[in-house]
């Protein structure tokens, strides 16, 4: 490379060098606050570090965050984009955050989905994954009555964003088939996300 | 220390609006965090907002925008404590005020639920919606505040309206909630402008002619079938007029002579509603036994009823005059007098029910005029998911004025019952009741003492088109 090539890529990407430089700086401090279960200041360190162009893999972190808060659906929308945007950066931890989200969300077969799906978990991860598989298994048996199903429709249609209301509407199909006949099948059928 | 330098410590210390001490200066780290405060405001999380604006004042303490914004929000919800203060020691009036000052703040779901449940509680239906609206866009209170709308619409009598609002709060994982929220539903079809009600049942009767025990036979079974149709129209809803009509069609399998036809029309006044109300209302029936008309009452009905608590009491009094139609029964004719006295106690999803009902029989026929009264014993035990198991029984005592010029005596009965049934909600609409009950009546005329037992499943269904 020329000499002024040399410099015109150094004085370009000065800038976004120290960009990424504060962007990791505030991971780091979303991460020594996720550590310390301060959730709330960790969450808005890892929404400071994408404003400032930190990598899509912040937004699984992001996630995780927003689920410990109890920020169930913002958590789940999270999740969903950082599927989107960083599936490589998926890993049995960050899996186990968005199990547990879509637990509290009552997306029970989504939970058991994701929880199957991980693999090299460590000991202690892996008996919590039992212990909530096991609380799971008499939810995913038992028959479901039609005032539940109507309530997966209704926060299919109901709930923001439309990527979460998917969720809803997904499960509420699984459901459908677990149901009683008068339990309001085309309406699951014809219930489509937005 | 000296204590004046120790209290202006503590005071700088406790400055809500101290972002505390500054960093070094970073202005793009100071509009991250701006931004990040803004959209959390947005989103009505005022807390996280808070952070994220004293680490930008922090940052870049001289940005006149970041001040202002730090200054909207630094200082402490104003009036949630005292608000919380006041709703314990029961002054909703005061609860509201300060729920209503700290909401001015920004978004706060889970104190719009509270100021909501107050307005409830202080009969401010309209306020209480708006705040109870507001706190279903918080996940975390959504289903409380579903319970409390579907109370409020209940309350107005928009049946539609509740129902749909108890949806959510009935697929509560808490199972109080979900249960409350069932309860409700049922409540919200009773009180309902207009709701239409059909069912069907199918029984065995052990004994349908109620023969006596000396007979040696096990009794003549039967087994009858019934249609019932009722409706009930309260244009104003639960507190104001209403009239409501019944009609119901009973035909036993072998039995031609015991088959029912059955039709009452009312009209009527309630004053209040839920568990506190006063109820007067009028009545006409007209009643075919075996194909073949047999009689026509006029009734009239005050009651009242009064819950506290978890305390519930109703008192009734109701004065019917029959005719009858069929000449070898008319000494049956005449007037009734009933007073009958109910209480319940709710522990959770479990209520225990003690009442007592006086009955006073002047027929036209001398030798059938009598007085009967007894103890009534019930308990009612919510099983979750719409299942609710009712057990009860009682006894009745029967005493006749005069002797029977045929049978040469004075009759006196002692009639125990006992019952079981169990009730199960298919749909909020439709639900499967499923009864065994059984009757042993002893009297001093052996021809009255008899044994009788019942079996039934019934399906029913109630529409709520307004």
């Amino acid at each position: 490379m020329k000499p002024f090539a040399l410099l015109l890529a150094l004085l370009l990407s000065a800038p976004a060098a120290q960009a990424a430089e504060d962007a990791n700086a505030h991971l780091l401090a979303g991460a020594r606050a996720f550590r310390a279960h301060d959730y709330d200041r960790s969450m808005v360190e890892f929404r400071v570090a994408l404003t400032l162009g930190a990598g899509p893999q912040a937004r699984w972190y992001l996630a995780a965050a927003l689920q410990k808060t109890g920020r169930t659906d913002e958590a789940l929308a999270e999740f969903l984009r950082a599927e989107q945007e960083a599936p490589a950066s998926r890993d049995a931890v960050l899996t186990w955050y968005e199990a547990v989200a879509s637990h509290e969300a009552r997306l029970y077969a989504r939970a058991d989905r994701l929880l199957a799906s991980i693999q090299r978990a460590g000991p202690k991860l892996q008996e919590q994954i039992t212990q909530l598989r096991t609380q799971l298994a008499p939810l995913l048996s038992s028959p479901a009555t039609p005032g539940v199903l109507e309530w997966y429709l209704q926060r299919g249609r109901t709930r923001e964003p439309a990527t979460v209301a998917a969720l809803y509407l997904e499960e509420a199909r699984g459901l459908s088939a677990r149901a009683t006949p008068d339990a309001g099948t085309p309406a699951v059928k014809g219930s489509m996300p937005r | 220390m000296s204590p004046a330098v120790l209290l202006l410590s503590v005071l700088l210390a406790s400055d809500p609006c101290d972002p505390g001490p500054p960093l070094p200066a970073d202005r793009v780290s100071a509009q991250a965090y701006l931004a990040v405060a803004e959209e959390e405001l947005a989103r009505g999380q005022p807390e996280a907002a808070r952070l994220a604006l004293r680490e930008a004042v922090r940052r870049d303490p001289a940005d006149p925008r970041l001040q202002q914004a730090w200054r909207n929000v630094c200082a402490e919800p104003p009036g949630e404590e005292e608000g919380m203060a006041q709703l314990q020691a029961g002054d909703c009036r005061a609860a509201i005020r300060s729920f209503a000052h700290a909401r001015r703040q920004g978004p706060r779901p889970s104190l719009a639920l509270l100021q909501g449940v107050c307005h409830y509680e202080l009969g401010e239906d309209a306020e209480a919606r708006v705040a109870l609206t507001e706190a279903l866009g918080s996940p975390a209170e959504a289903e409380t505040a579903s319970l409390y709308l579907g109370l409020v619409a209940i309350r107005e009598g928009r049946a539609e309206e509740a129902r749909a609002a108890l949806v959510t709060a009935a697929a509560s994982s808490d199972p109080g909630t979900a249960e409350a929220a069932r309860t409700l539903s049922r409540a919200s079809r009773q009180a309902a402008r207009l709701a239409i009600t059909a069912g069907l049942e199918l029984g065995h009767d052990s004994n349908a002619y109620l023969l006596p025990d000396r007979s040696g036979d096990s009794g003549f079974p039967d087994q009858p079938v019934a249609l019932s149709l009722s409706a009930v129209l309260r244009p104003l809803g639960p507190s104001g007029p209403f009239v409501h009509g019944n009609l119901l069609y009973r035909d036993l399998r072998l039995t031609q002579v015991f088959d029912l036809l059955h039709g009452e029309v009312a009209a009527g006044w309630q004053w209040g509603r839920g568990g506190r109300f006063l109820r007067a209302q009028a009545a006409v029936d007209l009643m075919q036994l075996g194909q073949v008309p047999y009689a026509q009452g006029y009734r009239g009905d005050l009651g009242a009823a009064y819950g506290w608590g978890p305390l519930a009491l109703w008192v009734n009094y109701s004065a019917r005059l029959e005719q009858v139609w069929v000449q070898r029964y008319r000494g049956y004719a005449g007037l009734t007098h009933l007073g009958a006295l109910f209480g319940q106690w709710w522990w959770g999803s479990t209520g225990l029910g003690l009442g007592y009902r006086l009955e006073r029989n002047q027929a036209d026929g001398a030798e059938l005029r009598h007085t009967e009264h007894g103890p009534r014993l019930e308990l009612r035990l919510g099983a979750g998911q719409g299942r609710r198991l009712v057990l009860g029984g009682g006894a009745l005592m029967r005493d006749y004025d005069q002797a029977d010029s045929q049978l040469g005596a004075r009759r006196v009965d002692l009639l125990w019952e006992a019952a079981a049934a169990a009730e199960l909600e298919l749909t909020s609409a439709w639900q499967v009741q499923l009864g065994l009950s059984g009757q042993r009546a002893f009297s001093n005329l052996e021809d009255f003492s008899y044994a009788r037992w019942f079996a039934t499943v019934g399906l029913s269904g109630t529409v709520v088109p307004w």
